[in-house]
């Protein structure tokens, strides 16, 4: 017979084996839960997808009704993103003592949800049939999330389940370190792929900025071959610091003038140079400004300015940066223009319209500062049988003759005219009808004076030329505002009787 | 986890009390989360309560009386008035404790125990890692369906109960800070992030002698065994097993190694026993247990050797540790429920005793109070009442 401590050694020790073997199938049940788990968790792409994956590993190994992913749904609350049973989807939950504890790595099991407080606040509509809760945490580097187990029954869940889902706990949170991490990689390498997009674009772009820059410089170059223009620029002492297109504007080369001041090749006694100038050193924007200057061997030439201030970084004024065009032919046309506009063709003595914009500012002085203001009018006496016996050729001789006569005899301030025929005008601003009845009678013995010689069928012919003048004045005192045409006709009376009386004589108009 | 043991021999209650508790908190390096503390009746229920009152307010107190003495790891200590005290702390833990009047509805006083315990532990609702009960002698079935009834069936439990004087059951008392009772249990509750292994062991071997229990009267009455006087089958199986008749007068210290199983699970092709300890033959032929026993339950005859008692709670220990920790250094401590009638017949060898748990426990601290009964889980299952088992429970690290 054996002994009993022999048999129950024996017991004991088969008891004990089949203990661990049962203990061995538990652990590779749980092992091969852990990997079909770890397969599901690294074959997952998101957390949706993770959820699902365990969801359908987990109820294999702990067996609860539904289960739902607690997730950071904005203002420090929670709420459910992902459940296996649709009613517990948007649930809201605000944490509070067990699902802090649950946030801060602790699993937290329930055998009656109705015993926490913190359930208690939910919407029993959606929780009313979970009495039993496991809640695991998954802290990740993405997330900080909870899964949340449930079954209807209470106290349905045994220490077994919670500690397997405790081993589950470090695989979720290496699972969504690699999805991170993953997401983290994705998310680089896309920005690597977008800086190294926008590194081609930009280098692109700049190579399309350098051919259009080079394009407009081409362009630049061309019309500065083509059109009258050069370009400068100047620092803050008007010394030449760039120059292109000045040797064929001016003559200069580059050589010439880079470190001149700019000064030197202007005639500073020029108005319009002193205007240009005056505005050089305001540091102000210009545009068109034109005036003369001088080109190498010492020929003018009218040019058209434009520039703007160049500043540092400090908005200091560093100097000027412009375009100057030659403007010499459009300048000397527009010139001409005018003097054809008034002046007499024949004569180049002032036309009426000249006349007339002189006696404006006569007539405004006289007003404001009391200045005589008297005027000439002069007709040629029997000039009809110039023409007549010498031809018109010969009467434009006399006429042009007169009209040197009449400016060399005149004073500077005063403006002798040909208003048609063989009529003058003469003004004279800040002169008494004395004044003028002195001027009109040199000017009558002037002419009277003076041999004409005209050609008359292919010879020369002397002739005597005398001169009719009228005078006429007017004078503040008399508190007139007498018209340029009141005073013309006042003149054309003095000459009117002049030529009654007799010709060859000065007539004064009698004070309005 | 960090699990620290010390002792008292003093007189003095609150003297003793007061002195091993500074043993614990030095070792420990300042208050236990859980004090789970075991004395001989040399200290009265008032003494007790006045003296655990006086630790610190956040120290939960969890324990009983307990027969003769107890062993740990710092030796034997059956002499005299003994206090052990076993700290559990640091970080990774939280319990909470509680203690309820059995009277008339020990079930009713599980549960709300329980609650109550949760509840002290600001955990209430949830599922705990472990359950200890510490109850007085009796009910202790109806105990287990209480905390089943609120946690589920399968929830770990280390019960212990109470030792007291051999003749006198209803000396007994449990315990928790600042109260002492007969007549109840305590019960603590321990949420802890560190694991926890238990191991619920027999030892004896089952005979062929088996039959269905009948006739009963109360939870642990058995007239009839087979339809026979319950005492003469029991009388009759155990001359044929052994060989040697019960004596006349034979007392719970001769039945002692012929317990009554009860097949409540099995592992593999073996069953497993719940043993019942018959406390007494009655001269009216009927057995008083001192487990619950239903009508129709199935009882066989267990039979242990002597020799092998010795060595039963180092074995108990091992395979706590083998079961739960690969590596037997990460164990941190142990609690052993040592059955009192075990206990007695090994009485002349608890050093030897004493020597192969500390063994088996590698030097690491353990207390072992004598228990009048022992609970805990024999399977995965609900957790039973038997007796002249050993329950141990291994704290890792």
């Amino acid at each position: 017979m054996i002994p009993t401590a022999d048999l129950e050694h024996l017991r004991e020790s088969l008891i004990e084996l089949d203990r661990l073997r049962l203990h061995e199938h538990n652990l590779r049940l749980e092992s091969e839960g852990l990997m079909r788990g770890l397969r599901a968790l690294s074959e997952a792409q998101d957390t949706g997808a993770m959820f699902d994956a365990l969801a359908d590993v987990l109820r294999d190994l702990v067996p609860f009704e539904d289960a739902f992913l607690l997730a950071m749904g904005g203002r420090g609350g929670f709420r459910v993103v992902r459940s296996t049973a649709p009613r517990f989807l948007g649930l809201r939950w605000s944490p509070r003592a067990v699902l802090s504890r649950v946030l801060e790595g602790e699993t937290v099991a329930l055998f009656d949800t109705r015993l926490s407080a913190e359930w208690g606040e939910l919407p029993q509509t959606t929780l009313g049939a979970a009495r039993s809760a496991i809640m695991v945490p998954i802290r990740s580097q993405a997330i900080s999330a909870a899964m949340v187990f449930v079954h209807a029954t209470p106290a349905f869940f045994a220490p077994a389940h919670v500690h397997l889902l405790k081993r589950f706990t470090p695989l979720i949170d290496q699972a969504l370190n690699g999805m991170w991490v993953r997401d983290r990689l994705e998310k680089e390498r896309l920005h690597a792929q977008e800086a190294t997009l926008a590194r081609l674009r930009e280098v692109e772009e700049r190579r399309k900025a350098e051919a259009e820059s080079s394009r407009v410089h081409e362009m630049i170059a061309s019309a500065i071959d083509f059109a009258p223009i050069y370009l400068w620029e100047v620092d803050n002492d008007f010394r030449y610091t760039f120059v292109q297109g000045t040797e064929k504007a001016l003559g200069y080369a580059p050589e010439d003038l880079i470190d001149r001041c700019a000064l030197e090749f202007f005639n500073l006694e020029d108005a319009a140079t002193q205007a240009y100038v005056a505005i050089l050193k305001s540091g102000q924007t210009f545009e068109n400004v034109v005036f003369r200057r001088g080109c190498k061997g010492g020929s003018q030439v009218w040019v058209s300015v434009s520039g703007r201030p160049v500043v540092d970084e400090t908005g200091a004024f560093r100097g000027y940066r412009g375009i100057t065009m030659d403007v010499t032919e459009t300048t000397e046309a527009k010139l001409k223009l005018e003097q054809m506009a008034l002046h007499d063709a024949l004569t180049g003595l002032a036309n009426r319209r000249k006349f007339l914009d002189h006696f404006e500012p006569a007539s405004a002085r006289l007003l404001r500062y009391g200045e005589p203001l008297s005027l000439l009018a002069i007709d040629i006496d029997h000039f009809k049988r110039v023409n007549d016996a010498h031809g018109h050729p010969a009467g434009d001789e006399v006429l042009i003759a007169m009209g040197r006569i009449l400016e060399r005899t005149v004073r500077r301030t005063d403006l002798v005219a040909r208003f048609g025929g063989e009529e003058f005008m003469v003004l004279l601003p800040d002169t008494s009808p004395q004044g003028a009845s002195d001027l009109a009678e040199k000017l009558r013995q002037a002419v009277e004076a003076e041999r004409f010689v005209v050609e008359s069928n292919g010879r020369k012919v002397p002739l005597t030329v005398t001169i009719s003048v009228g005078v006429g004045a007017i004078a503040r005192e008399a508190g007139s505002t007498t018209s340029f045409d009141d005073l013309i006709e006042r003149a054309d009376q003095a000459l009117y009787a002049a030529k009654l009386a007799g010709r060859n004589r000065v007539s004064v108009a009698e004070p309005a | 986890m960090t699990v620290v043991t010390a002792f008292s021999d003093l007189a003095d209650t609150v003297g003793a009390i007061a002195t091993a508790y500074d043993g614990v908190r030095d070792r420990l390096g300042g208050d236990p989360d859980l004090l789970v503390l075991y004395h001989t009746l040399h200290h009265s229920a008032d003494a007790v309560a006045e003296a655990t009152a006086r630790l610190p307010a956040n120290v939960r107190v969890h324990g009983g009386t307990t027969f003769r003495g107890l062993l740990s790891d710092a030796g034997v200590h059956v002499v005299g008035p003994v206090i052990g005290m076993m700290g559990v702390g640091t970080r990774g833990v939280r319990c909470g404790t509680a203690i309820m009047a059995k009277g008339d509805d020990p079930r009713g006083a599980a549960v709300a125990a329980v609650h109550a315990a949760l509840a002290d532990a600001d955990r209430s609702g949830e599922i705990p890692d472990l359950v200890l009960l510490c109850g007085t002698v009796g009910g202790e079935e109806e105990c287990l369906a209480g905390i089943a009834s609120v946690l589920g069936a399968r929830v770990p439990v280390f019960g212990a109960t109470a030792g007291g004087v051999a003749c006198d059951l209803a000396t007994s008392r449990v315990l928790v800070r600042g109260a002492e009772r007969a007549e109840a249990i305590a019960v603590a509750v321990v949420f802890s992030s560190h694991p926890v292994s238990r191991a619920f062991h027999a030892g004896c071997v089952p005979t062929h002698f088996a039959d269905i229990a009948n006739g009963c009267e109360g939870p642990r009455v058995v007239h009839r065994i087979g339809g026979a006087p319950a005492a003469d089958v029991y009388a009759k199986w155990v001359h044929l097993q052994t060989g040697t008749p019960l004596p006349e007068d034979a007392t719970s210290l001769h039945t002692a190694l012929a317990p009554l199983g009860r097949e409540v699970g099995r592992i593999g092709e073996f069953p497993l026993y719940a043993l019942t300890h018959v406390d007494e033959l009655r001269a009216d032929g009927a057995l008083v247990m001192m487990t619950d026993v239903a009508e129709g339950d199935e009882l066989r005859l267990m039979v242990g050797a002597r020799t092998t008692l010795v060595a039963r709670p180092a074995r108990a220990v091992e395979a706590a540790i083998t079961l739960q920790c690969a590596d037997v250094c990460a164990v941190s401590g142990g609690l052993i429920a040592f059955c009192a009638g075990l206990a007695a017949l090994v009485a002349d060898d608890l050093h030897e005793v004493q020597s192969s748990l500390r063994a088996a426990m590698l030097d690491r601290p353990f207390l072992a109070p004598f228990t009048f009964g022992e609970q805990g889980n024999l399977t995965d299952d609900r957790a039973v009442h038997a007796n002249l088992m050993i329950s141990s429970l291994i704290f890792g690290v």
